[in-house]
C-alpha cells in the first residue's frame, strides 16, 4: 500500500495517514477508562481543561494537522495559540494508543515544526531560541555560567569520562534548583558512583528548541552533542534532568547515533540503595506523594526507528510490515523513584489517582510557562489539588521543571514540593543541604 | 469525491457576508458568555467540522464549518444563546462530548455550535432513590466511577464510557452491553431540563412539581415522547442541559482494582462476580441461550460480540489481531455470548452460577470463565467440545500451531498461570467499564458504521444480523469492508430479554475515496431489508434522507417528527439535518444512490441459517 520511513523527524505529510484516522472519539481527554478513579480527577489533558474547546485536546490538534494538510486553514496567530497552548505532556498520546496507533505526540511535534517553519517562534519563545543559539542554554546570560554551582561543592571531577553526569541547564542555572542538584551530587558521591561533570562546557540537549518547533536548531545542538560524547567515548550518560533524559532517549535517534547508554539519576540511586552503597537511615516523617514527571515517565520511552510498509489485508484491515513498534508510555521510569521513596524511613508514600503513564502533567513543560504562564499555574494547582485529595504533606518529583512549577502554586496549601534528591539527602544525611 | 447525501452544501453567503455575520455573532454572544468562551477562529471551528462518519454524509472527512462555537456555562446562558439565534435567524446545534457527524453543521456559515463542555457536573447521586442528575459533559465512565462508590451502577452506551450520559439519554438510542440488567439510555431518562428550540427552559417529569427527579412522566409535563421519541432528535430539537438517569445496583467494590500497564491493563474481577464466554452450537442455540438467560434474571450483562471484535479487544494492534485471527478456530467463535454475573454474597453467587451452568448443560454448551480450577477445566472442555462439533477434529488440528503461538504470546504477557483468568478479566473490563470499545471497531480500517435493527425479540434480532451479514458479504467480496467473515453482529438483551438488538457492524477505511458511498449503500440496503422482512425498525432510519424512504414503510414516523418540529421550532432555528428538515426534498445524488441500490442488491435468503 505505502512504504514509509520513520527514521527521522516526521513531517505532517509523513504523518497524514495516522492523523486521518482520528475518529474524534475523545478518549484522548481521559486516562484509559479502566484507570479512572474519580470524576474530579478524570482528565488527562491540561490544555483541554484550561481552554475547553475540542481544538485544545489531542484530537483537536490532530484535526488541526488534518486541516493544514487539506489546506483549510493557515498558520495564523490563532492557530499558533492552539498549537502551543499545550504542555506536550503526552497524556493524550498514551490514552489514544491504549486503543489505536495514532501518534498524537509525533503529530504535535510536527505541527510545532510546521508552525515554526511558516511563521517562526512565538514572541515569548524567540528569546529562548536566541539564548540557545547565543550561549548554549535557554536561559538569560545574566543568570551566570553552567559551572557556577561547582563552587559550592568539593570533590567533583570535571571533563569527559566514561560516565558523565549531565546536570542540565535548569539545575545548573536556576538558583532555586541548585540545592537539589547539590544534593544529587552529594548522594552520588557518598554512594561511590564514579562520574564527571562538564561544567561550563556541558552542551544543551536542545529540548526547548525541539518543543518550540525549531528543528534546525535542535538538529544542530543534537549533532554537536552526539559528536562530543561519541568522540570522547563516553559510555554512560546519567541525566539529572528528565527533560534531557527524554530528549536523548526519545528524539536523538532521529538525528544521530549516540553511543552512550542513557540513564536517569534515580535509576543509579535506586541501584545504589539496592546494593547497599547508599544508606537511607534518617527518618523523614511525612505523608508524601510522588508526581511522575512526564519526561521521566511516558515521554522517555526509547525511540524506535521503523522502515516498512503499511498495507491492507482481509479487505480493509490495515497492518504494517514489519510490525511498527508503538510506544505507549508503559516503559518509562516509574518504579525506581517509588522504590527509593519507599526506602526512606518514616516516609509514607501515597499514590495520586493519576499516576505512572497516566499521571497528570504539572504544567511546566512544552514552552507553556514562557508563553502562557497562567495556564502553567492553573495546571500546577490542579495537580496540587489532587495531591491534597490523598492527604499528601509533601509532593515529591524528580524534575526541576515540575518542582519549580508546582512550587509556584503551593501558596497557602500547607503542602511542600520537594525534589526527590532533597528527600533522599535528608534520609541519607539528616538534612536537605 | 462528491457529496453522497448532499447535506453539506455551499454557503448561501458571500465570503464578506459570512465574515461580517461571524464578527457580529461572536461579539453578541460574547456579551452572554464572555470573550473567552466564544470564537470564530478557523483552527478551533474545524475541531467541530471533523467528525466520525462525515464521509458518509458529505463524501469527505469534514462536515461544514460552523459560524462560531460558543461554550455556555449554565442553562440560562444556553437559553439566551438559543433566543439570540432565533432573533438573528441563524441556526444552532449543541454537542456535549460530540462524537458523530450528526452533531456538526450541514451547511457552512449557517449555524452556531454550542459546545456544552463547561457544564460537566454530577449534580446529584440519590443513592436511596437510585438516580443521578448530570450536566451534559458528564461521561458514562465518570458517572459509573462515582456510582460504584455508593453501590450503584449506570448503563453505558455501546459507543463507550468516554461519551456523554445526557446526550445518549436525551437524544440518541444508547444501547449497550449491560442492557439485560440496566436497559438502555432511552429508557433510563427520568427527567430532563430542556431549552426548547425557541429558548424556553422546561423541566419535565416529577422534578417540576416535586423537586425530585424520580419520574420522567409526571406529575408534571410528560413530554419525553415529544422531544426524544424512540431514536432521539440527534441534536435537532433544542438543547438539553440536565438529565436525570436511573441507576442500578452494583454488587461490587467501591472501585475496581486495575493492574498491569497499557495496553494490557487487567481489571481484577471482584469476588462474587463471574465473567464467562459462553458457547452453544448454532444460531438457534444462541437464541435459546439468550431467552433463558433473560428469563432467569441472573446476569448483569449479556452481550454478543463477533469473533473479530473479541480478537481486537484482546490484542494491542492490528498485526497482533491478524495473527490471532489466522488461527482457524478463532473466527469460528460465532455462537458465543459474554455473560457477566454479579452477586451480593457467596450464596447468591452460587445460585446464579448454577443457573448458568444448568442452562448451558441443557443447551450442550460450555464456557470459559473465572471459575475454580477444576470447574474451569470441566467447562473449558465443554467449550472445546462444542466448538469442535463445528470445526471438527481437522479444524482443531489446523488450529493447533496457532493456538500454541497464542498461548506463548499471552502466557508471556499475563503469566501462564494467570492466562485463563486474564481472558475473563479482559472481557469483564470491556463489558463492565466500556473502555475497550474503540479497539473493537475503529482500529481495523479506521472507522465503522452499523446497520440493521433496533429493538426486536432476540431471535428476530439474530435473524436481522444474519440478513445484514448476507448484505455485507457482497461488500466484503468487493474489498469495500474489512473481511470479518461477514459476521460482526454486536448487541444483546434488554430488561431481562423483553427485547433486544443486534447491529451488523461494517469496518472500513474512511480515507478510501469511495468509502462514503459504500457505507451509504450498505446502510440503505440494510434499512430496506429491515423494513421489508419485518426485522424491526431500521437503526439508520434517522434523518430526512433516510426517512424519505423508510418512514412510509414504518408507520409514517417522519410525519410526527415534522409536526413536532414545526410546533416547537417555528423558526427552524434548531439545526435538524439528522432529525427532520421542513420542506426537505431528496437531492439527485440520493435518488441516484437509491436507484442503484434498488437495481443491484444482495439476494436475501431467509432460510439460510434455519431461523
Amino acid at each position: 500500500m505505502a512504504t514509509r520511513s520513520e527514521t527521522r523527524h516526521q513531517s505532517l505529510d509523513d504523518l497524514d495517514h495516522l492523523a486521518a484516522k482520528c475518529p474524534r472519539c475523545s478518549l484522548c481527554k481521559f486516562p484509559p477508562l479502566v484507570a479512572v478513579r474519580s470524576h474530579a480527577r478524570s482528565s488527562i489533558c491540561p490544555s483541554y481543561d484550561e481552554y475547553k474547546y475540542h481544538s485544545h485536546s489531542g484530537s483537536g490538534r490532530v484535526i488541526i494537522a488534518n486541516a493544514l494538510h487539506d489546506g483549510r486553514i493557515d498558520v495564523t496567530e490563532g492557530t499558533r495559540d492552539v498549537i502551543f497552548q499545550c504542555t506536550m505532556c503526552g497524556g493524550c498520546d498514551m490514552s489514544c494508543k491504549f486503543s489505536t496507533d495514532i501518534e498524537i505526540s509525533e503529530i504535535m511535534f510536527a505541527l510545532r515544526a510546521e508552525s515554526h517553519e511558516r511563521c517562526g517562534p512565538l514572541p515569548a519563545h524567540a528569546q529562548v531560541l536566541d539564548n540557545l543559539r547565543g550561549h548554549g542554554h535557554p536561559f538569560d546570560a545574566t543568570g551566570g555560567s553552567k559551572d557556577d554551582w561547582l563552587a559550592e561543592i568539593t570533590g567533583v571531577r570535571t571533563g569527559l569520562s566514561k560516565r558523565v553526569l549531565l546536570v542540565g541547564s535548569s539545575y545548573a542555572l536556576l538558583p532555586d534548583r541548585r540545592r537539589t542538584l547539590l544534593n544529587l551530587v552529594r548522594l552520588l558521591q557518598v554512594a561511590g558512583v564514579e562520574f564527571t561533570v562538564l561544567g561550563a562546557d556541558e552542551p544543551d540537549t536542545g529540548t526547548m528548541a525541539l518543543h518550540i518547533g525549531d528543528r534546525d536548531l535542535f538538529d544542530t545542538l543534537a549533532r554537536d552533542f552526539v559528536g562530543i560524547f561519541n568522540t570522547a567515548g563516553v559510555e554512560e550518560i546519567v541525566c539529572a534532568d528528565p527533560e534531557d533524559f527524554a530528549t536523548l532517549r526519545a528524539h536523538f535517534g532521529k538525528v544521530g547515533d549516540l553511543h552512550a547508554t542513557v540513564r536517569h539519576a534515580v535509576e543509579v540511586l535506586d541501584e545504589a540503595v539496592a546494593a547497599g552503597s547508599l544508606t537511607l537511615r534518617h527518618r523523614v516523617s511525612h505523608r508524601a506523594t510522588y508526581h511522575d514527571p512526564c519526561s521521566l515517565g511516558r515521554r522517555s520511552e526509547e525511540y524506535q526507528a521503523w522502515d516498512g510498509e503499511t498495507k491492507k489485508i482481509m479487505g480493509q484491515l490495515i497492518v504494517t510490515d514489519p510490525p511498527r513498534p508503538v510506544n505507549r508510555g508503559t516503559h518509562g521510569v516509574y518504579e525506581p523513584p517509588r522504590r527509593l521513596l519507599q526506602a526512606v524511613p518514616g516516609l509514607e508514600l501515597v499514590e495520586m489517582p493519576r499516576r505512572r503513564e497516566y499521571a497528570y502533567c504539572c504544567g511546566g513543560s512544552g514552552g507553556v510557562p514562557q508563553a502562557y504562564p497562567e495556564f502553567a499555574s492553573h495546571t500546577a494547582h490542579e495537580r496540587l489539588d489532587e495531591a491534597g485529595d490523598v492527604g499528601a504533606e509533601i509532593v515529591v518529583s524528580a524534575c526541576p521543571g515540575c518542582e519549580r512549577n508546582l512550587d509556584g502554586a503551593t501558596d497557602g496549601r500547607g503542602v511542600e514540593v520537594l525534589g526527590i534528591y532533597d528527600v533522599l539527602a535528608e534520609a541519607a544525611f539528616g538534612n536537605r543541604g | 469525491m462528491g457529496s453522497v447525501l448532499g447535506v453539506s452544501g455551499e454557503s448561501t453567503l458571500t465570503e464578506e457576508e459570512a465574515a461580517a455575520l461571524r464578527d457580529e455573532v461572536v461579539a453578541e454572544l460574547a456579551l452572554v458568555v464572555g470573550d473567552r468562551w466564544v470564537t470564530a477562529e478557523p483552527a478551533i471551528l474545524d475541531g467541530y467540522a471533523w467528525q466520525y462518519l462525515a464521509e458518509a454524509a458529505t463524501g469527505e472527512r469534514w462536515m461544514a464549518r460552523p459560524l462560531a462555537v460558543v461554550l455556555p456555562g449554565c442553562t440560562e446562558d444556553v437559553a439566551e444563546i438559543v433566543r439570540h439565534c432565533n432573533h438573528k435567524g441563524i441556526q444552532f446545534k449543541a454537542v456535549s462530548t460530540g462524537f458523530g457527524a450528526w452533531g456538526a453543521a450541514a451547511q457552512p456559515d449557517s449555524m452556531v455550535q454550542i459546545d456544552l463542555r463547561r457544564m460537566d457536573r454530577i449534580l446529584e447521586i440519590d443513592a436511596k432513590n437510585m438516580y443521578a442528575v448530570v450536566e451534559p459533559y458528564v461521561t458514562g465512565n465518570q458517572l459509573q466511577t462515582e456510582a460504584f462508590s455508593v453501590g450503584l451502577n449506570t448503563h453505558i452506551a455501546g459507543v463507550g464510557g468516554q461519551t456523554s450520559v445526557l446526550a445518549s439519554a436525551t437524544s440518541m438510542m444508547g444501547q449497550g452491553w449491560d442492557g439485560v440488567s440496566m436497559s438502555f439510555s432511552c429508557r433510563n431518562l427520568l427527567g430532563a431540563e430542556w431549552v426548547t428550540p425557541e429558548g424556553e427552559i422546561v423541566r419535565i417529569g416529577s422534578f417540576e412539581s416535586a423537586g425530585r427527579w424520580f419520574a420522567g412522566d409526571g406529575p408534571g409535563p410528560s413530554i419525553r415522547g415529544v422531544f426524544r421519541g424512540f431514536a432521539g432528535a440527534l441534536g435537532g430539537l433544542g438543547v438539553f442541559t440536565k438529565a436525570a438517569v436511573k441507576l442500578y445496583p452494583w454488587e461490587g467494590p467501591e472501585a475496581l482494582e486495575v493492574g498491569g500497564a497499557s495496553p494490557y491493563y487487567e481489571t481484577e474481577i471482584p469476588e462474587h462476580h463471574l465473567s464467562a464466554l459462553c458457547i452453544v452450537d448454532d444460531w438457534k442455540g444462541m437464541a435459546e441461550l439468550g431467552y433463558r438467560l433473560g428469563d432467569a434474571g441472573i446476569a448483569l450483562a449479556v452481550s454478543r460480540n463477533a469473533p473479530s471484535v473479541m480478537g481486537a479487544v484482546l490484542t494491542a494492534d492490528n498485526n497482533e489481531f491478524a495473527d490471532i485471527y489466522e488461527v482457524p478456530f478463532v473466527h469460528e467463535l460465532y455462537y458465543t455470548l459474554v455473560v457477566i454475573i454479579q452477586a451480593d454474597d457467596a450464596e447468591e453467587f452460587a445460585y446464579k452460577v448454577d443457573v448458568l451452568k444448568t442452562i448451558l448443560r441443557e443447551l450442550d454448551g460450555g464456557m470459559i470463565a473465572n471459575l475454580p480450577a477444576h470447574e474451569y477445566t470441566y467447562w473449558l472442555g465443554r467449550f472445546i467440545r462444542t466448538l469442535s462439533r463445528r470445526v471438527k477434529a481437522k479444524g482443531l488440528l489446523k488450529s493447533a500451531p496457532g493456538t500454541l503461538g497464542l498461548f506463548r504470546t499471552f502466557g508471556k504477557r499475563y503469566g501462564y498461570r494467570k492466562l485463563t483468568s486474564s481472558m475473563s478479566a479482559l472481557l469483564y473490563e470491556a463489558v463492565v467499564r466500556s473502555g475497550l470499545n474503540m479497539r473493537g471497531v475503529f482500529r481495523f480500517g479506521g472507522t465503522f458504521w452499523t446497520a440493521m435493527g433496533s429493538l426486536a425479540s432476540w431471535d428476530n434480532a439474530i435473524k436481522g444480523a444474519r440478513v445484514g451479514a448476507q448484505i455485507k458479504k457482497r461488500y466484503i467480496d468487493e474489498g469495500k469492508f474489512f473481511d470479518d467473515g461477514a459476521d460482526n453482529a454486536w448487541g444483546g438483551l434488554y430488561e431481562n430479554g423483553a427485547y433486544s438488538h443486534l447491529e451488523e457492524l461494517a469496518c472500513y477505511d474512511p480515507t478510501d475515496d469511495d468509502s462514503g458511498a459504500n457505507v451509504i449503500g450498505y446502510i440503505f440496503e440494510t434499512n430496506l431489508a429491515s423494513a421489508e422482512h419485518f426485522l424491526s425498525l431500521p437503526l439508520n432510519a434517522c434523518g430526512p434522507q433516510a426517512s424519505t424512504f423508510f418512514s412510509p414503510l414504518c408507520g409514517g414516523y417522519q410525519n410526527w417528527q415534522l409536526a413536532i418540529k414545526n410546533t416547537y421550532d417555528p423558526n427552524n432555528a434548531s439545526e435538524g439535518s439528522s432529525y427532520v428538515i421542513p420542506d426537505y426534498k431528496p437531492g439527485r445524488g440520493l435518488r441516484k444512490l437509491a436507484g442503484n441500490v434498488m437495481s443491484d442488491r444482495a439476494e436475501i435468503d431467509l432460510t439460510q441459517d434455519d431461523l
